[in-house]
């Protein structure tokens, strides 16, 4: 079930108000059998008969519930051998993170890797067998294969308690607003809150609903217009030049964090509508000052999943400086495999974590530079300027996550500034006439994916959406307050000329296409 | 929490009063099947005698000053896109039906005879949705009579989002002017008074043929025709057809589909036919970019073709 579907606007109401009419102590079946409907419907929505198998779903299910059990069983284990001093304690660990990446590389690695060695023995002249595991990778694997490996590893160093109830640690594990594409919630934080007892409260429901449509708003009147242009472009790269390839770009970009981001937000509204209180895991993150900020403020709970699980225990900077580096590379490439069976994410991810390797080797030398130009006594202009920098160095790299395949990205990124000595002739010549001809395919009654009519005033629809996104980002970063705070504080008539200003653009502006999230696929 | 159902209730009617004041409000449709509301205009206003051009976007390059001044009719030039479905299309018109009105109209041959082309005509949800803003007063009532409820929320829905786009864009650009023109922003640069396209169709190749795969046609799928010329002879209007322009290498490919299509229109249809395919079967440089749309120079021997075959007929 998607969050922008009509189902699960029909779903959550339905939940919210059994949840609070049900006394506290079967609430936590309610939202069990409710998170494996949501589960199990998505499968149904999506199930094409004759297309995949039958039991290629059963596979699905019973790969998720051994991991449930596995993990419980093996967390009591580590705990019981804590508890006693014994070291049969790591073995158990090593079990209970070995079993759910096994299936995570079976399900989500297995035909890249071969697919990859494949590729390698024939270029070398070798015979391989490379035969491709036709199988269904299930919706949110990667999530909650590290929702059980944070579990055990936190059991085992003594962080948390082993969860002893398995209906409340299913409920840990399946958790409708974060199964399929997160946020990544650590146990010591949302497990406590499915033993409290939630009242209705109407400031706490009405901020939630805010944040939901905060959240809609930038998934379906942002991210899914910029979408059509992005989907255009990157499915057929060959066929645009330049300008297209740089639009196509910064839609992606645009539509990347609108879609993630909005679903983030949607899920953290979700939660609030119930009394839980998800992660959140984006920190505008476009308005960050290098990359290494960058990644502090995206995808925020994977990257301290990354920082805790991996990271730190490598040694973190408390290393020799050859070693921190390594380590900031192998985090980076780790993120880059997490999203996906391709080598274009692991270009991605190389390519930012180089950025900060390269932003690190720099430093110095940057520092004296702005100084020498005087750039460091003009703050402001200094911070848009890094601001921009980073947004770009992003996009660039971004084309990678988007691409098809490498020698589509390839060609991209090769092919960024094709065409622009024709165009800016003909601009400087102001031939409006033969900027039309070259601009607008003529023999195609499209154009960047919109009907030609349509095309403009999509544009301008995004420009303007954009715009308005921009501006509640820059007073959030600049406020100390949330937003919300600073809402609340206004007369009625002005909130209620937002709240009206908000649900007329969703009905209005919303691209109703039933788009999924980029990051169900991951 | 009945504080929170009341706002809840408050943003719904908010929003549903919106619906209503932007479907009412006049401004136009960035899509091009929205001319159809402009060409309903022509229907209203144009004088008696009149000549009505109903077919796919094959006649949309016609001339129809020329053929006005030929014979002396007022032409409105309904055609648009024969992917719109004919039947559609008559149906909408049957309301402004006059005496002495002569309706011409093709379809071309890949919506009778390809199947696939066909089967999407007859489901193709962006033609009804124009249909609907064509007239909505004959539509409403039928979508109420069949509780098709939904539905019609959707398409009054998708109709206004495109409206609110429009105003979008013309706010953005300080195009005020424009701001409550109804129908196809850019109809008056892309049609003239008659309803044909303002310039001809451009010339591409290789000809677009969209993997034409022709079978033989139906005698039932033309019934509707007859229909419509009872209906119109019933208003004391006449309905001529006339096969359309086709490439002679595309028609020696299907001539025995063709030549199908021919007999069953000569054995049932009770209108009057204007011509044989072969008439307006040409060389593919007649063409501009696809197998039904002629260039001038192709248009240039069409017109006058056929406003000898009209002044016969009449």
């Amino acid at each position: 079930m998607l969050f922008n579907s009509l189902e699960f606007f029909i779903f959550l109401p339905a939940v919210v108000l059994l949840y609070f009419l049900i006394p506290h102590k079967w609430r936590w079946i309610w939202l069990l059998v409710s998170s494996i409907f949501f589960f199990c419907y998505f499968y149904y929505s999506t199930y094409i008969p004759g297309k995949v198998p039958f039991y290629y779903y059963i596979f699905v299910a019973v790969a998720l519930l051994s991991v449930i059990i596995v993990n419980y069983y093996i967390a009591l284990r580590i705990e019981k051998c804590r508890a006693s001093g014994s070291h049969t304690g790591s073995l158990y660990v090593f079990i209970g993170v070995a079993f759910p990446l096994i299936l995570l590389f079976i399900f989500k690695y297995f035909n890249f890797f071969n697919q990859s060695i494949a590729q390698i023995a024939n270029f070398l002249g070798l015979r391989y067998p490379s035969a491709v595991l036709n199988i269904l990778i299930p919706v949110g694997i990667s999530y909650y294969t590290f929702h059980s490996l944070s579990y055990l590893i936190d059991v085992h160093r003594g962080t948390i308690n082993a969860e002893r109830h398995l209906g409340i640690f299913s409920l840990y594990m399946l958790f409708f607003p974060k199964i399929v594409a997160g946020p990544i919630e650590r146990a010591k934080r949302l497990i406590p809150q499915f033993y409290e007892e939630h009242v209705f409260d109407y400031q706490r429901t009405a901020d939630g609903l805010k944040l939901m449509a905060w959240g809609l708003f930038k998934k379906i009147v942002i991210a899914d217009r910029a979408a059509i242009v992005a989907n255009e472009v990157f499915n057929n790269p060959q066929g645009y030049f330049g300008i297209y390839l740089i639009i196509a770009s910064l839609c992606f970009i645009f539509q990347v964090y609108c879609d993630f981001s909005g679903y983030s937000d949607m899920a953290v509204g979700i939660g609030q509508l119930m009394g839980f209180r998800l992660t959140d895991n984006f920190k505008r993150p476009y308005l960050s000052k290098s990359i290494s900020d960058l990644w502090r403020r995206w995808h925020i709970t994977l990257i301290s999943w990354l920082r805790d699980y991996v990271y730190i225990p490598m040694g973190g900077n408390r290393v020799a400086r050859w070693r921190w580096q390594y380590n900031i590379m192998v985090v980076f490439i780790l993120s880059g495999i997490w999203h996906g069976a391709n080598w274009t994410f692991i270009i991605w991810a190389a390519m930012n974590g180089f950025y900060q390797l390269f932003s690190i080797w720099t430093n110095s030398i940057r520092n004296k530079f702005t100084s020498f130009i005087g750039l460091s006594k003009v703050p402001k202009l200094h911070n848009a300027i890094k601001i921009i920098n980073t947004f770009l160095l992003f996009t660039f790299a971004g084309i990678f996550f988007r691409a098809n395949s490498t020698s589509d990205g390839w060609y991209f990124i090769t092919n960024l500034f094709t065409g622009f000595g024709k165009l800016m002739k003909i601009v400087i010549a102001l031939d409006y006439e033969k900027l039309r001809l070259l601009l607008v395919p003529q023999n195609k009654v499209t154009f960047l994916g919109f009907s030609k009519p349509a095309f403009f005033p999509e544009m301008i629809t995004l420009f303007l959406t954009l715009v308005v996104w921009g501006a509640i980002e820059i007073i959030q970063e600049n406020s100390s307050r949330p937003l919300r705070i600073i809402i609340s504080e206004k007369p009625w008539y002005f909130r209620w000329a937002l709240y009206f200003g908000m649900l007329f653009a969703l009905v209005f502006l919303g691209v109703y296409s039933n788009q999924q999230f980029i990051y169900f696929k991951f | 929490m009945i504080r929170m159902f009341r706002n809840i209730f408050i943003c719904f009617v908010l929003m549903a009063v919106s619906l209503t004041v932007v479907w009412f409000a006049p401004g136009t449709y960035p899509h091009d099947l929205a001319a159809m509301v402009n060409k309903k205009e022509m229907l209203k206003t144009r004088p008696s005698p009149r000549m009505i051009f109903v077919g796919g976007s094959s006649v949309l390059s016609i001339n129809g000053p020329l053929i006005e001044k030929e014979l002396k009719h007022s032409v409105i030039n309904m055609s648009l896109w024969g992917g719109m479905g004919t039947q559609e299309h008559l149906d909408e018109i049957r309301p402004f039906l006059r005496a002495g009105d002569v309706v011409v109209i093709t379809m071309e041959y890949g919506t009778l005879l390809d199947p696939r082309y066909y089967y999407y005509i007859h489901t193709n949800e962006e033609a009804k949705k124009f249909f609907f803003l064509m007239s909505p007063e004959r539509h409403i009532p039928e979508y109420f009579r069949k509780g098709n409820y939904a539905e019609m929320l959707k398409i009054m829905h998708e109709l206004s989002q495109m409206k609110v786009k429009s105003y979008l864009r013309n706010i953005a650009t300080f195009n005020f002017s424009h701001l409550c023109d109804k129908g196809f922003p850019n109809y008056h640069i892309e049609f003239d008074a008659n309803g044909d396209r303002a310039n001809p169709y451009m010339v591409f190749r290789p000809l677009g043929d969209r993997d034409t795969s022709f079978t033989y046609p139906h005698e039932k799928q033309i019934f509707f025709l007859n229909d419509f010329n009872d209906f119109a002879s019933a208003r004391k209007a006449r309905v001529f057809f006339y096969f359309s322009p086709f490439p002679d290498k595309y028609y020696l490919i299907n001539e025995k589909y063709i030549n199908a299509y021919y007999e069953i229109m000569k054995k049932n249809f009770k209108g009057t036919l204007i011509n044989k395919p072969s008439d307006f079967m040409y060389p593919e440089e007649y063409f501009a970019d696809t197998i039904y749309h002629l260039n001038a120079k192709g248009e240039n021997i069409r017109t006058p073709e056929m406003i000898t075959m009209l002044k016969r007929a009449l």
